[in-house]
């Protein structure tokens, strides 16, 4: 059974990580740093219940627990920074968001 | 070593606040600028603080004489078998000589204030040994104490009236000024009352310090800043023999100290200064006392403008005069005179050391006297008699004879102090012009200023009755009895003392009115100023009576009054002892008068029209154009040490500028290029970068299975 949670949890990261790769905009973005981080707890979740060693225990959750309230804060913070860039930018696109870069 | 004498007066703690008041008048002078206050009344906390300890100076002088009349019933008794002793003085297998020395190391004793510098737990803690500070009594610190805050207080009330303009407004840094004043007063106390090496050490550099910050008051004057720091580098050669010489001190004597007996301390060096005297050093073959002596007197040739260290002296003109007056002629350059009479008892065990001091006091007498002929500025003139008298001191110290030579510091710091002062009310008046050239004939001008400089002037050349007469002739007695060549040179130079000196009088004050046009309208100084010229003079008077005895019944004239009075027996209570004199007679003395009346007669016929084409000049040429140019000694060293000096210096720089540096910047270069090469990729473009860190991490994932 691990196998199969830890391939979708593999899915859901690598689909995350294209997707931020690819798309431009930013709240888009955001959501697939959060489809990367449903994967990991996915992860968490699985090792847990089926550790490759020992009994099964409720650690994952736990940990997956904590990492759903960070992952809510985070939100929370990134939301309103992309507001505030919206209004300040007049957009959205991150290829245009060019100002740390070396001359 | 506490001795049984005690104060009837003021107890030991009172006197030891002493230096502390100019100190904090200095700092309330300091406070006063931070809070930006208006300079007009900057001078208060200053005067104040030296008016105190000249106070308490004087109170310390009188009831220290008065323990010297309570303990010295048993020296008088004692004196008959001193005087009887000869030349086998400070041997130290003579008894007598021995006894002397315990004597003299116990004479004054020292008041502690706290332990300073610990050196550790010798033997118990009760009896740790402790570098302190601790303050010494005895005759010469009080003597010195005497002159050098009353002459201070003096002069920082003229600085009143000198340090502003002829409007009453004060110059620019006046109240900096007064708070380096009030510094070097408590600089110079410490220096005097310091009853350890480390503590006169500190004194010493302290006293160089403040130099340094008057000398370029004017600091925005290119030649003020260079003669500073001509003087605080010169004095740093000098100083740095002295220091030298403290080290060996301790190193010789740190052995002999007993419990409880801190090794520097003046009372437990003197004490056992004998076991020095035929210990080998291991250096040159010298004993143990010649090169500490040696070493010691480093420091105070270069502190007294001796030659060959002297150059930096007639340089430190370009401070306010009231500091060369205070500094440069009455106090800072006498501590290495003090410091050697202080430390007799080890000096006289040297007789080589004692020679070196009489050959450089006759060298730098003869030699800055006959540059002093060919000057025209008058400061420098008044600055090359300052060398000279002050090794007139020195032959008084290499003669054996310190009482004369702290004899004559005591009185010229009154005449010395007092020409510096009336040079400058002449440059106040001439609007800071000082070149005897392009002004004459003053004394209608300046009459009061014109007085007291014919007064000091005349104790210069040591007319007699006057205070430079007996101090002087004292010293050129002690020559004579030396050797005669010495006592020729002497009195030649005295010779010449009174005719450089009538010289600068004469070109000043006689001759046809004229003044240059930064003059203005001259006129005299205002009554702060003037006042203090009067005291100064009545000093010039009446100083050298405190040498002297007053003898009725001798049939001749200057027979009245015979040498080594009250001064020498108050000096005789102090590490000095009584050294013993030669009796040269009453006819080296009306020599040594004659001599100066010559000198200024000579002047009087040569210079007293105040010609404006210099007779000398004409003359002498060639000797007298070597005399202008100081023999080039100035020029000498730039050769030989400034110019090679300077060279090393900026070889060292290039090497490290070009060679250090050079390695470094090739080995900060390798990053640099990395990040040049890398630099194109921080576009801005947060794809990329996320792109680049997800390579990353598959790159370090196929890294890691690799490796597995």
């Amino acid at each position: 059974m691990l196998g199969a949670y830890v391939l979708l949890g593999a899915v859901l990261f690598v689909l995350g990580l294209v997707g931020f790769v690819v798309r431009r905009n930013l709240i888009i973005m955001f959501l697939c740093t959060e489809m990367m981080f449903q994967g990991i707890i996915i992860n968490l979740v699985a090792f847990g219940r089926y550790p490759l060693a020992g009994a099964p225990s409720f650690d994952g959750q736990v940990f997956a627990l904590f990492l759903i309230a960070v992952a809510a804060s985070e939100a929370a913070l990134a939301l309103a920074l992309v507001v505030l860039l919206f209004r300040h930018r007049r957009t959205l696109d991150a290829n245009a968001l060019t100002l740390l870069r070396d001359e | 070593m506490i001795a049984s004498a005690t104060f009837s007066v003021l107890s030991p703690a009172a006197y030891a606040t002493l230096p502390f008041w100019p100190l904090l008048g200095a700092v309330l002078a300091g406070v006063l600028i931070m809070l930006r206050a208006r300079p007009q009344h900057a001078h208060w906390p200053v005067v104040l603080g030296v008016a105190l300890s000249a106070a308490l100076a004087v109170t310390l002088f009188v009831d220290l004489g008065q323990n010297a009349e309570v303990t010295g019933s048993t020296s008088v008794t004692e004196s008959p078998s001193l005087s009887g002793r000869g030349q086998g003085e400070g041997e130290s297998g003579d008894p007598t000589a021995a006894l002397e020395l315990g004597r003299r190391a116990s004479s004054g004793f020292s008041h502690t204030l706290y332990g300073w510098i610990s050196l550790g737990e010798k033997i118990s803690l009760q009896n740790r040994q402790w570098l302190s500070v601790s303050f010494h009594f005895d005759g010469l610190t009080g003597m010195m104490l005497l002159f050098v805050t009353v002459v201070s207080l003096i002069i920082v009330v003229y600085s009143i009236g000198y340090m502003r303009d002829h409007h009453g407004v004060p110059e620019r840094g006046y109240e900096r000024f007064f708070a380096f004043l009030g510094l070097f007063v408590f600089s110079m106390c410490m220096l005097v009352m310091a009853g350890n090496f480390v503590l006169l050490y500190l004194g010493w550099e302290l006293v160089g310090l403040c130099s340094y910050l008057l000398i370029g008051f004017d600091y925005h004057r290119p030649a003020a800043a260079a003669a500073a720091k001509k003087a605080f580098i010169v004095n740093r050669i000098g100083d740095f023999g002295f220091a030298v010489g403290i080290f060996a001190l301790y190193y010789f004597l740190s052995g002999c100290a007993g419990p409880g007996e801190n090794p520097l301390d003046y009372a437990v060096v003197f004490k056992y200064a004998p076991h020095l005297a035929d210990a080998d050093s291991g250096f040159l073959g010298m004993s143990q006392a010649t090169l500490v002596s040696l070493l010691l007197l480093c420091g105070a040739v270069g502190k007294s403008a001796q030659f060959p260290l002297y150059v930096w002296l007639p340089d430190a003109m370009e401070g306010p005069t009231p500091v060369s007056a205070l500094i440069h002629a009455a106090t800072m350059v006498t501590a290495g005179i003090y410091m050697v009479a202080r430390c007799t008892p080890i000096f006289e065990l040297s007789a080589g050391a004692l020679d070196v001091i009489l050959t450089l006091g006759v060298i730098g007498a003869v030699l800055t006297a006959t540059m002093a002929l060919a000057q025209y500025d008058m400061k420098r003139i008044l600055a090359y008699s300052t060398i000279s008298q002050l090794a007139f001191m020195f032959v008084g110290l290499g003669c054996r004879v310190p009482d004369s030579a702290v004899f004559h510091v005591f009185t010229h710091a009154w005449f010395k102090a007092l020409l510096f002062l009336g040079a400058g009310s002449v440059m106040h008046a001439m609007g800071g012009v000082i070149d005897v050239r392009r002004f004459s004939g003053l004394r209608h001008v300046l009459p009061w200023t014109c007085g007291t400089m014919w007064v000091g002037c005349l104790a210069l050349a040591g007319f007699p009755l006057l205070a430079g007469f007996w101090s002087k002739d004292e010293i050129v007695h002690a020559a004579f009895e030396r050797h005669v060549v010495v006592g020729v040179l002497m009195l030649a130079t005295a010779g010449l003392t009174a005719y450089y000196t009538f010289r600068m009088f004469f070109l000043c004050f006689h001759g046809k009115p004229r003044w240059p046009e930064e003059a203005g309208h001259p006129h005299e100084s205002p009554r702060v100023m003037l006042v203090p010229l009067v005291l100064l003079a009545l000093g010039a008077v009446l100083a050298g009576y405190l040498g002297v005895r007053f003898a009725p019944g001798r049939d001749s004239f200057l027979g009245l009054f015979q040498p080594h009075g009250f001064f020498h027996s108050y000096l005789g209570h102090s590490t000095i002892g009584h050294p013993d004199h030669g009796h040269g007679g009453l006819g080296l003395m009306y020599l040594s008068g004659a001599v100066a009346v010559g000198g200024i007669v000579l002047a009087w016929v040569r210079y007293g029209a105040a010609p404006e084409v210099d007779p000398d000049r004409k003359l002498l040429g060639g000797l007298w154009n070597l005399w202008h140019a100081k023999y080039y000694v100035d020029e000498l060293y730039d050769d030989l040490f400034v110019r090679p000096l300077r060279n090393f210096g900026r070889l060292l720089f290039a090497t490290d500028n070009r060679g250090v540096d050079g390695v470094l910047w090739l080995i900060t270069g390798v990053p640099r290029g990395l990040a040049f090469a890398l630099h194109f990729m921080q576009r801005g473009v947060l794809k990329t970068y996320a792109l680049s860190m997800v390579l990353g991490l598959v790159l370090l994932m196929l890294l890691w299975s690799w490796m597995a």
